[in-house]
């Protein structure tokens, strides 16, 4: 019995010291601890998140993974958002409004001094055709869209300042969702017109060696006398240029926007908003001038689109080579009836 | 004038032959971004049995229903 | 009156979507509409966070401001809704939104993409309170019966809180102080341009 006691109590010592050994590490001379328990290099991983501050240094807008398949709901954080309403509530509205409304205050300047263009001579009463059936349809349906669109775009702009008002929020917001759809339907045959004209009309849209001194001379505003122009002067060069280039941006850009999130994702969808809206409202300002000089501006001018037809001296006045053109070429088709006399060009 | 009005209906016609179009190319966004998982209104493919309707407040068949109880759910 | 707002903390977001669950069976959100849901930043590397994200009704909110028909509203307790009669699903919300918080039922076509849905902070929209029709159009209005939004009731770890702005600014300045670290209040500065100061 005392051997057995003697062995548990050996046992037991063995087992204290054992424990004494491995409790502290006070004592010099134990043995390294465990790796767990050990002290840390003192990278916390969870401290050494990512926070928003430092993520808005490395990317323009903040994403990660969701679990549902709408992509874009993967965006976090964009802060371009409020750059999308800067330009939409603060200089949107200014350029827009200022560039049309200093068109048409230019124009109502322009027609208190200059007048009514008219032709120096009287009309003659022989008729020659400037404009074919084709074209007229074309500048027409072009036209018509361009209207709608103009005027349900700038609804957008500038509907609730200033008809909202007017009409309350019920029939505004009906007017506004019908515009809307007149927006993005009229688009389409507006591209088609813009694509025919722009075919139609380019080459004879090309600058020629008359443009630089018609430019200079304003159109004859400020030198007395009609410089000569082909079938279409600088001036209407530049409509030409402006509508088929801004035309363009509109078609890309508004293309972009009818399928959102098609090919761009929220910051290049935002770029297309700025340039959809940018280009509108330049290219109203030159067409509220081509409608001013198409109309009340000159006079004989409204028959080229309107009838098709021209006055002979109003096409010797405004668009001299281009009527000595026509002249010949009339002249020439009637020679080869039979009289003798200047051959077709 | 006749080529006026002409183009203008030509354009009010092309722009709701457009309209149409566009419309008709539109889809609810549960079908324009599709996943690959389960769908509850797919008749036939989903877990809960083929008359599942989507509406939760419509009487199942009671059989079809005990049935489903003894399989797992999604 | 208390100025109401959402704060995720997301060293605690666990990305359970619980909050997306709760949201979308309480509204009756319709299948694709994603009033809110769970973004994770650096999934599977060190540093991994997940931020519960909907709309963060924002002081002086972008959307309310670019909306072209003007159907926003900010109600007394700073809660941003909107009136689904008056909205013709435009988009410009979602361009203007630094959160993508407004959703639209359909896709494609920019002409008809339904009415804009997003968060409502449980409060419903213009129709009268707690009805069926206000039910229908924009989701159970909790506030009326003065209960606080539902995702953050439901939120498994209490990181997404919602309440008072002091209050829940208050409980996550404690909580930062206590475990001595916290990657902010994502959003803050975006949506009430302040920053919680840890």
């Amino acid at each position: 019995m005392s051997r057995r006691l003697g062995w548990h109590l050996l046992t037991a010592l063995v087992l204290v010291g054992a424990l004494n050994c491995s409790a502290g590490a006070q004592h010099g001379q134990d043995p390294v601890p465990p790796a767990s328990t050990a002290p840390s290099s003192g990278a916390n991983p969870t401290e050494q998140a990512v926070t928003e501050q430092q993520l808005f240094q490395e990317m323009r807008k903040l994403e990660g993974r969701i679990t549902i398949p709408d992509y874009k709901a993967a965006l976090l954080e964009q802060p371009q958002g409020r750059s999308y309403q800067f330009f939409h509530e603060r200089l949107l509205p200014w350029l827009m409004g200022g560039l049309i409304v200093a068109m048409i205050a230019g124009l109502a300047l322009f027609f208190l001094v200059r007048g009514r263009i008219l032709t120096e001579a009287p009309d003659s009463g022989i008729k020659i055709r400037r404009f074919n059936v084709l074209e007229r349809a074309t500048h027409w349906m072009t036209a018509t869209c361009f209207i709608v669109l103009a005027l349900s775009g700038i609804n957008y702009v500038f509907g609730k300042r200033l008809l909202f008002p007017l009409i309350g929020p019920d029939a505004f917001a009906a007017l506004s969702q019908w515009s809307k759809f007149a927006h993005t339907a009229m688009a389409w045959p507006f591209m088609l017109g813009l694509l025919i004209m722009a075919a139609l009309w380019m080459r004879g849209n090309l600058p020629d060696r008359h443009d630089w001194r018609w430019l200079r001379e304003f159109g004859g505003f400020t030198s007395g006398t009609h410089p000569p122009a082909g079938r279409f002067n600088a001036g209407q060069k530049l409509i030409f240029w402006s509508v088929v280039i801004f035309g363009l941006v509109l078609s890309a850009s508004g293309i972009i926007m009818l399928f959102p999130f098609w090919t761009l994702d929220i910051n290049g969808m935002q770029w297309a908003q700025y340039g959809h809206a940018s280009a509108a409202a330049i290219l109203i300002a030159v067409i509220v001038a081509h409608i001013y000089i198409g109309t009340l501006g000159m006079a004989g001018a409204y028959d080229a689109m309107g009838r098709g037809e021209v006055d002979l001296t109003w096409a010797r006045e405004h668009h001299s080579l281009w009527a000595d053109e026509e002249e010949h070429r009339i002249r020439g088709r009637t020679d080869l009836a039979g009289t003798a006399g200047t051959p077709a060009e | 004038m006749p080529v006026i009005l002409a183009s203008i209906a030509l354009a009010v016609v092309l722009a709701i032959v457009s309209g149409l179009g566009l419309f008709s190319m539109q889809r609810p966004v549960y079908q324009s971004q599709p996943m690959q998982s389960v769908r509850v209104g797919d008749p036939g493919h989903n877990l809960v049995g083929p008359n599942w309707s989507g509406n939760p407040s419509q009487p199942q068949n009671s059989e079809r229903a005990l049935n489903a109880t003894s399989r797992e759910p999604g | 009156m208390a100025r109401v707002k959402f704060l995720c903390d997301a060293d605690r977001c666990i990305e359970c979507n619980a909050c997306v669950t709760a949201c979308k069976n309480e509204h009756d959100v319709p299948w694709g509409i994603n009033r809110r849901r769970v973004v994770t930043l650096n999934d599977g590397k060190p540093g991994e966070r997940s931020v519960s994200m909907a709309c963060m009704h924002c002081t002086e909110a972008p959307c309310a401001a670019v909306c072209p028909v003007d159907c926003f509203y900010t109600t007394a307790d700073g809660i941003v809704l909107h009136s689904k009669d008056l909205c013709i699903g435009c988009g410009y919300c979602f361009y203007a939104c630094p959160f993508g918080a407004p959703q639209y039922p359909r896709a494609g076509n920019y002409g008809s993409r339904g009415k804009m849905d997003k968060c409502t902070y449980c409060a419903g929209g213009p129709e009268q309170d707690s009805t069926e029709v206000e039910y229908g159009k924009y989701g159970r209005n909790r506030l009326d019966e003065g209960k606080l939004p539902l995702c953050a009731e439901m939120c498994s770890t209490k990181s997404l809180l919602a309440g008072d702005g002091e209050i829940i600014a208050r409980i996550y300045k404690e909580r930062v102080m206590k475990r001595g670290y916290g990657s902010g209040a994502w959003g803050w500065k975006t949506a009430y341009r302040e920053n919680i100061s840890t």
